[in-house]
């Protein structure tokens, strides 16, 4: 499935959000410029085929920070894979959307 | 007073509204996800400093809730159209060992499927009718025999192809056909005749007086025995 790297350039962008930390949709959206209606289905399509997981924030964390429980997502290893081929067709990607080590660098 | 494009009431109309396109079974956790996000949209507003000089730009800059709630629609809608769709299990690559095996097995499935419903090719999965029938051979006419009992033991038939001299005493020739034949006036008769090589009987040890007592030249000529049933 890497070997054919099908994703379009916006999914290879949120692709790339996640993999950098901006792990719940609003951050993703924050950092890639992309509106709610676009970041939400295609990280839907994502988990559906296998590239991201998401998993809800325990309810005790979120009690002890008063506020509502959030939904954070993560890359798979097939999403991990995914994105290095993705990288040799968008070899832009890594720098529209730094991981934090190298902004830090 | 709150602009209308802020109002937490309005943006939980639209996402309760959009939730309804929302497959039921996951209505409630799509519900949770958005109104989540939306509570941390509304917060990060609230936190910007009213009063600041930048305050208006920053307005504009931040998100507004209602834009946020807008997006639901649509991922509502796509939720909706990808409901019935079964999850899609994990693409196989292409010439994996596991998709190559799979392929072979199906190969070789059809390829049995295929043998066993011919007859000729399934009596070679059949095992054979006889103890040591690979050291027998079927001595068979040029036309296909019915009887798939071989005659002869493979000692003997490579034998005879050595020893050419046993042909003539261990092998004769015998064809029986019947025929009716006109013997009078209005009068006929099947008769039961045989051709065979003059060394039959001798090879069947039937005493054959005529024969017998020809001579050597004379032995070698066709003969006719006449017998009465």
């Amino acid at each position: 499935m890497a070997a054919d790297a099908k994703l379009s350039h916006t999914a290879a962008l949120i692709l790339q959000a996640i993999h950098t930390g901006q792990v719940y949709g609003f951050s993703v959206m924050e950092r890639t410029g992309l509106p709610s209606g676009t970041v939400y289905p295609a990280m839907r399509r994502l988990e559906r085929d296998g590239l991201i997981l998401s998993k809800w924030e325990s309810q005790a964390i979120a009690d002890a920070e008063q506020r509502p429980p959030r939904k954070y997502y993560r890359l798979t290893r097939a999403g991990k894979d995914m994105l290095e081929a993705l990288y040799k067709r968008y070899p832009l990607l890594e720098k529209l959307i730094p991981s934090p080590e190298v902004e830090n660098a | 007073m709150i602009p209308l494009a802020r109002s937490p009431r309005l943006c939980r109309l639209m996402l309760q509204t959009a939730g309804l396109l929302v497959p039921a079974r996951d209505r409630a956790e799509w519900l949770a996800e958005w109104e989540a996000e939306l509570w941390h949209i509304c917060r990060a507003r609230n936190a910007a400093s009213p009063g600041s000089e930048n305050a208006e730009a920053e307005d504009k800059r931040q998100l507004q809730p209602a834009a946020f709630c807008v997006g639901a629609f649509q991922d509502a809608a796509w939720l909706r159209r990808n409901h019935s769709r079964p999850i899609q299990l994990p693409k196989m690559r292409r010439g994996s060992p596991v998709n190559c095996l799979l392929t072979l097995g199906g190969w070789t499935a059809a390829s049995l499927f295929v043998a066993l419903s011919l007859s000729s090719a399934r009596k070679t999965f059949l095992p054979p009718p006889y103890p040591d029938a690979d050291k027998l051979v079927l001595i068979s006419p040029a036309v296909a025999s019915m009887s798939p009992i071989p005659a002869i033991r493979v000692a003997d038939y490579r034998s005879w192809l050595t020893n050419t001299r046993g042909l003539f005493t261990e092998l004769a020739f015998y064809q029986s056909t019947s025929k009716r034949v006109r013997i009078a006036p209005h009068r006929s008769a099947d008769l039961s005749i045989v051709r065979a090589s003059a060394n039959i009987f001798d090879l069947l040890k039937i005493p054959a007086f005529g024969l017998m007592q020809q001579s050597d030249s004379e032995s070698r000529l066709p003969g006719l025995v006449l017998s009465l049933e």
